[in-house]
């Protein structure tokens, strides 16, 4: 044999030809995938006319081919023509199944997980295999020599028969399984359902399409040829097979879904609408606000053809309830219904909802003239209160869905919290607001009580005090007239914002009467007299008052319900209680409390005497054994610091009280300390009321 | 947390609080006396063996209504007052104006 004859004898091989279709397509099959890869837009419609394209072109240019190929029938040319024909044929087919293939696989691995890509690669791995028919048993058989023997042989079981059902079953299963992977369907809506049915429609057609052109002539000849048939036949198949599959399957669930696409989408723009009204409600810190606002989303999200809402005023008891806001329908024929059954505290009262599907079947609402068939009334309420209902409207009977009643309801709750949280806010800043009030009340109060005593080298005075809350009742001040100190020191019943303003008042009613030379108890009875004026019923002050006449250091001093006044004599060395006194001001209202108020204490004091005076909340300070501090724990204490100034009695005395309750005293309380002195040096005693601030004497 | 007891008695009604009066609590007792003075009860008896402490938000409540039983003719009567108390109501002059006894058995003697 010659060069030549040998060439092709081998050309007209068995292996050549498997080898050349084999690397046509696994050549082809690369490209196809590497090209659908670098498609980036995921959008089914766009990746379906892509292929539409494809297969459409390929079926043009076969046809086109077949066309140039019948016109030669009769010419020399007609051979290569042919041959040109069916191999163009065979490319289209193999291109626009590969793409379809590809493109799929892009649908398939839409939301991928391990098992699909598992799946998919395995479906890959078998068209490998399916490949490798191609060159098994080559030399086994000389191959059938017609369709009818293939197919008696085709179900005899040799090893290549297994292997190649094996192959195509397991290629079967593996495409079954990943085209139920349509679940980028759920994502479309109807009219791209519908668009992507007829792409799938036409795109199954084109198969039919190129199976009918399929060049099946091009194969059968003697010598074997009909072996490599059902070889390349089977990978066609496998190309076919799977793509086919696919789009029938699609196809399928799309028309099935058409009709639930319908009701998806309507929920799924309720979801959205929903979501974008509770993010405006959320945002919304006006309850009106927020009510409207729930009103036409309710309107929107449901087939309801009216509503309105009625809010009650939960903050009297009486559960006033005015109709808030209403659409499509008139105040009379709310007016009408309600006249039939009011549903509102109904609703309210069970914080369920109420759905009456046709109104001619309810008992109360059979005869009414309305035009009104199905009613659903939601309430809105907050954890702490009601705020009312909203009731929606239609004029067909059973028009509210179980689906949109349930987004109604998150609707309403949602609503409901948002009002809670507006309230909250508003309620913060108006704390916030009190807040800032009682500062700005006790920086007046500091302003009513003296901020620096007077002294002289004759006397000293130190004042020690603190108000339990922000503000308190205890009240202390000094005033010099002439030669004469009116000292004061009381405390109003009750603790904060009261107390403080009683105090600031007192303050006012103390200064008048200071200007009015009057004696000791002349000043108590009619300080009781204005303040029974003044004080509120229950309300009352103690008071300790007293005057120290500096040219002979006389002192006189009456108590009206406050506690005893320390005095230290300084001549005998001892401490006595003066307790001389009547009830509080402001207890006995009438003309009797003179009755109850006797003369006042009237003694000499002497250079280096003390007199302590001091409020509850110092000797009824407890500890956590509700131990009070006590009058004995002072006088032993005070007695103990007699020779000490003013200043060093006053904060040790608090040191030691605290001390007892273990840091904390919970009750106003004020200590004056006041020292006669030997008539040397001048001090004037800055009041010191900041605890932090200990030691830091003017 | 303060509890009040009352006990019905020919011509007057005995008021027993038990715990503390303090300024939250004084408007129960406030409540409780309101009540008794709206039924036209003026004669009250205060058992004051189960009071632990009184403030004088707590003596406020009494104070209040002192008035109101005098003009009416009637008056409140202490009793078996703990000596906390009763240094409270002598500070504050109370002593001088209601009617303090030592024991239970003293009460419908000075009350009625």
């Amino acid at each position: 044999m010659n060069g030549f004859a040998q060439f092709t004898q081998w050309w007209l091989s068995d292996e050549f030809r498997s080898a050349y279709y084999a690397t046509f397509i696994v050549t082809n099959y690369f490209l196809v995938r590497e090209l659908v890869k670098r498609i980036e837009r995921w959008d089914v419609i766009d990746l379906l006319w892509k292929l539409l394209v494809i297969g459409i072109s390929g079926i043009s240019f076969t046809f086109l081919f077949q066309l140039v190929e019948d016109q030669m029938f009769e010419q020399n040319l007609f051979p290569y023509v042919k041959a040109l024909s069916e191999s163009v044929s065979l490319y289209a087919v193999l291109i626009f199944s590969l793409s379809t293939i590809f493109i799929f696989r892009k649908l398939i691995l839409y939301q991928k997980n391990k098992r699909k890509v598992w799946s998919w690669n395995i479906l890959q791995g078998l068209f490998f295999l399916g490949l490798a028919r191609l060159f098994i048993g080559l030399d086994s058989v000389t191959g059938p020599s017609s369709p009818a023997e293939f197919n008696a042989n085709f179900m005899q079981l040799d090893a290549t028969g297994i292997y190649t059902s094996v192959i195509f079953l397991l290629f079967l299963g593996i495409s079954l399984f990943l085209s139920g992977n349509i679940n980028w369907s759920a994502y479309l809506n109807y009219q791209q359902k519908i668009r992507s049915l007829l792409l799938l429609f036409v795109i199954i057609l084109l198969f039919f399409a190129f199976y009918l052109m399929f060049p099946f002539h091009a194969f059968p000849s003697t010598d074997g040829a009909f072996i490599l048939l059902t070889r390349r036949h089977m990978i066609y198949g496998m190309i076919f097979l799977f793509p086919l599959i696919y789009s029938l399957l699609s196809g399928l669930v799309l028309t099935f879904n058409l009709q639930t696409s319908s009701i998806f989408e309507q929920r799924s723009i309720e979801l959205a609408t929903i979501q974008r009204i509770n993010q405006s409600i959320q945002a919304n810190l006006d309850t009106d606000e927020i009510l409207r606002t729930l009103l036409d989303a309710s309107l929107l999200t449901s087939n309801a053809t009216a509503g309105w809402i009625e809010t009650i005023d939960s903050t009297t008891r009486e559960f006033k309830r005015t109709l808030s806001y209403s659409k499509g329908v008139t105040k009379e024929e709310i007016e009408y219904l309600r006249i039939r059954e009011d549903l509102t505290f109904t609703v309210l009262d069970s914080g369920k909802h109420i759905h009456i599907r046709n109104l001619r079947k309810h008992r109360n609402f059979r005869y009414a003239k309305t035009r009104i068939r199905s009613l659903l009334a939601l309430p809105i309420l907050t954890s702490k209160h009601p705020v009312g209902v909203v009731y929606l409207i239609n004029e067909l009977s059973g028009s509210f869905e179980e689906e949109s009643i349930l987004s109604l309801v998150s609707l309403t709750e949602q609503s409901g919290i948002s009002i809670e949280n507006a309230e909250l806010v508003a309620r913060s800043i108006d704390l916030e607001i009190y807040r800032e009030q009682l500062k700005i009340a006790k920086t007046f109060q500091k302003q009513i009580l003296p901020q620096t005593l007077p002294g002289t080298d004759q006397i000293e005075f130190f004042v020690k005090s603190q108000e339990a809350d922000e503000i308190g009742g205890d009240f202390y001040d000094v005033t010099q007239r002439g030669n004469t100190y009116k000292i004061a020191v009381g405390d109003v019943s009750g603790k904060g914002t009261t107390a403080a303003f009683y105090m600031a008042e007192t303050k006012g009613i103390f200064q008048a009467l200071t200007q009015l030379d009057i004696g000791v108890r002349d000043f108590i009875l009619n300080a009781n007299k204005t303040l029974s004026h003044c004080l509120r019923k229950g309300t009352f002050m103690t008071l300790t008052y007293l005057h120290i006449d500096m040219d002979d250091l006389g002192v006189e001093l009456l108590r009206a319900g406050h506690c005893e006044t320390l005095y230290y004599n300084s001549k005998k060395d001892e401490l006595c209680s003066l307790k001389t006194g009547g009830p509080g001001l402001a207890i006995v209202r009438d003309d009797s409390f003179s009755n109850y108020t006797p003369e006042p204490d009237r003694f000499l004091a002497n250079p280096g005497d003390l007199l302590i005076l001091f409020t509850d909340g110092i000797i009824e300070a407890h500890n956590f054994e509700r131990e009070e501090f006590g009058m004995e724990r002072l006088r032993e204490i005070a007695f103990r610091l007699r020779r000490t100034d003013s200043q060093r009695i006053a904060e040790t005395l608090v040191q030691q009280v605290k001390a007892f309750t273990g840091g904390i005293i919970d009750d106003d309380y004020s200590i004056l300390v006041i020292r006669f002195l030997q008539g040397k040096q001048i001090s004037i005693n800055t009041v010191d009321k900041n605890d932090e601030n200990q030691g830091n004497r003017a | 947390m303060m509890k009040i007891r009352e006990i019905g008695h020919e011509g007057y009604v005995t008021v027993q609080p038990s715990g503390e009066l303090d300024a939250n609590s004084s408007i129960l007792m406030d409540e409780k006396i309101q009540e008794l003075v709206d039924r036209e009860v003026y004669r009250l008896h205060i058992d004051c063996s189960k009071l632990q402490y009184i403030s004088s938000a707590g003596l406020g409540v009494f104070i209040s209504f002192l008035d109101e039983l005098h003009e009416r003719g009637g008056k409140f009567v202490f009793s078996n007052m703990s000596d906390n108390v009763r240094k409270v109501f002598d500070l504050l002059g109370l002593a001088q104006l209601v009617t303090i006894v030592e024991s239970g058995s003293q009460v419908e003697e000075a009350i009625l």
